[in-house]
């Protein structure tokens, strides 16, 4: 294949592209209509606080929630022991223990969500590859079996 | 002219200051444990052709997918158009005018050509506009409309592959190893609609295991090693690097 070194314009009379604009000379930077709308559509959309940590702060926040409750059992226990008072030993325990339920629950399915989530990120990719290396095989064998009673 | 890593100049010409369509600042990204890309930073000009090259694993395929939204960085910022869509979804990148057309085309191979262009009518366009568009563009699939797609050669998948993304009319196209499996005539016609596509004024970037035959067509380049980017330039300069890139010479 002849190299070409002096960029796309040769390259492009090789191509047919009808209902395409014709582009300025110095393509490479000028901002054509569409990329005006794109960059119009862009500037609308709503994106909600957007992070490329987000993955893994929710998966430390849902640890910190399955460790938590247990520092509030255990904080739970001694306030308890504190005091001899029924009344306000039945607050203690109610409080932690309602509070503490509540934490774990929260921490336990971010927790799920955001260690199942990558798991299974991957394993749909690696079906993906697996279905379509599977489909290049039956191609591969109906055209063998169509050259041979060929 | 070409830059080093850390973006100074390396030769006299000064670079026009275009605010850039597409930015990636830092991106780092992994795959469980394993962290393939290192700090990438990358800018695509408004209509520009940008050649993303480099050996195999270099991570340019994840560099895309960060790009697309397919995958979440593990730190660093996508911006698009000025604004940082770092966690977007990749629908709403798509819907917005972001086509990518991936790595072993992505087309539906148990469907006909028709019904794979069929799936682009997501975006409102009859059918009959697509298939217009599609055969006028590659005619050697209005040959085949009715034929499944995955019967057909790598060449013409590819070609349906194209057509099914420009269907949604982006702003951006993203090309990943378009010319893989195909033969020279086949890639060489396949570049001649790149070079006509970003003569439209869409900015596209492409990545090439086979160096040269993008170079040809693309107004800068870049070279990624080990998930960083080693070295951006003018295609002539990159050319000049590829050997000791792809042979470890750096």
């Amino acid at each position: 294949m002849a190299q070409q070194d002096s960029g796309r314009s040769e390259a492009a009379d090789a191509g047919t592209v009808p209902g395409q604009p014709s582009g300025g000379a110095d393509g490479a930077s000028s901002m054509g209509p569409r990329a005006e709308e794109f960059t119009r559509e862009i500037s609308e959309l709503k994106l909600s606080g957007s992070s490329a940590e987000t993955e893994a702060r929710a998966l430390k926040l849902g640890i910190a929630g399955l460790v938590i409750p247990i520092v509030m059992a255990i904080v739970g226990i001694l306030l308890v022991m504190s005091t001899s008072d029924a009344a306000d030993q039945r607050a203690y325990a109610s409080q932690t223990f309602w509070l503490g339920n509540i934490i774990v629950i929260v921490g336990a399915a971010l927790f799920i969500r955001y260690s199942l989530g990558r798991y299974l990120r991957f394993w749909m990719i690696r079906l993906i590859h697996e279905q379509r290396a599977q489909t290049d095989r039956v191609v591969e064998a109906l055209d063998r079996m169509s050259v041979r009673q060929d | 002219m070409m830059t080093t890593p850390a973006g100074n100049p390396t030769g006299p010409e000064p670079i026009e200051m275009v605010e850039p369509i597409i930015e990636l600042q830092g991106i780092r990204a992994a795959y469980g444990s394993i962290e393939v890309l290192h700090g990438v930073d990358l800018s695509v000009r408004p209509g520009e052709v940008y050649a993303l090259l480099g050996p195999n694993g270099a991570g340019k395929t994840t560099t895309l997918k960060v790009l697309s939204a397919l995958m979440p960085p593990t730190a660093g910022k996508v911006i698009i158009a000025g604004r940082d869509v770092t966690g977007s979804r990749a629908e709403d990148l798509a819907r917005a005018g972001l086509a990518m057309i991936p790595e072993g085309t992505g087309i539906f191979p148990n469907l006909t050509v028709r019904e794979n262009l069929r799936m682009a009518t997501f975006t409102g366009k009859k059918l009959s506009e697509l298939e217009e568009a599609a055969y006028g563009r590659f005619k050697r699939l209005g040959e085949r409309r009715g034929q499944v797609a995955g019967t057909m050669s790598g060449g013409e998948q590819q070609m349906l592959a194209m057509a099914r993304g420009l269907a949604t009319d982006p702003a951006v196209l993203i090309l990943d190893e378009l010319s893989m499996g195909l033969a020279p005539l086949i890639v060489e016609e396949l570049y001649g609609v790149v070079a006509a596509i970003a003569q439209g004024g869409v900015s596209i970037i492409v990545v090439e295991q086979f160096a040269r035959t993008v170079l040809g067509v693309s107004d800068r380049a870049a070279i990624m090693v080990h998930g960083k980017i080693r070295a951006v330039g003018e295609p002539a300069a990159i050319e000049a690097e590829l050997s000791s890139a792809y042979l470890g010479g750096q």
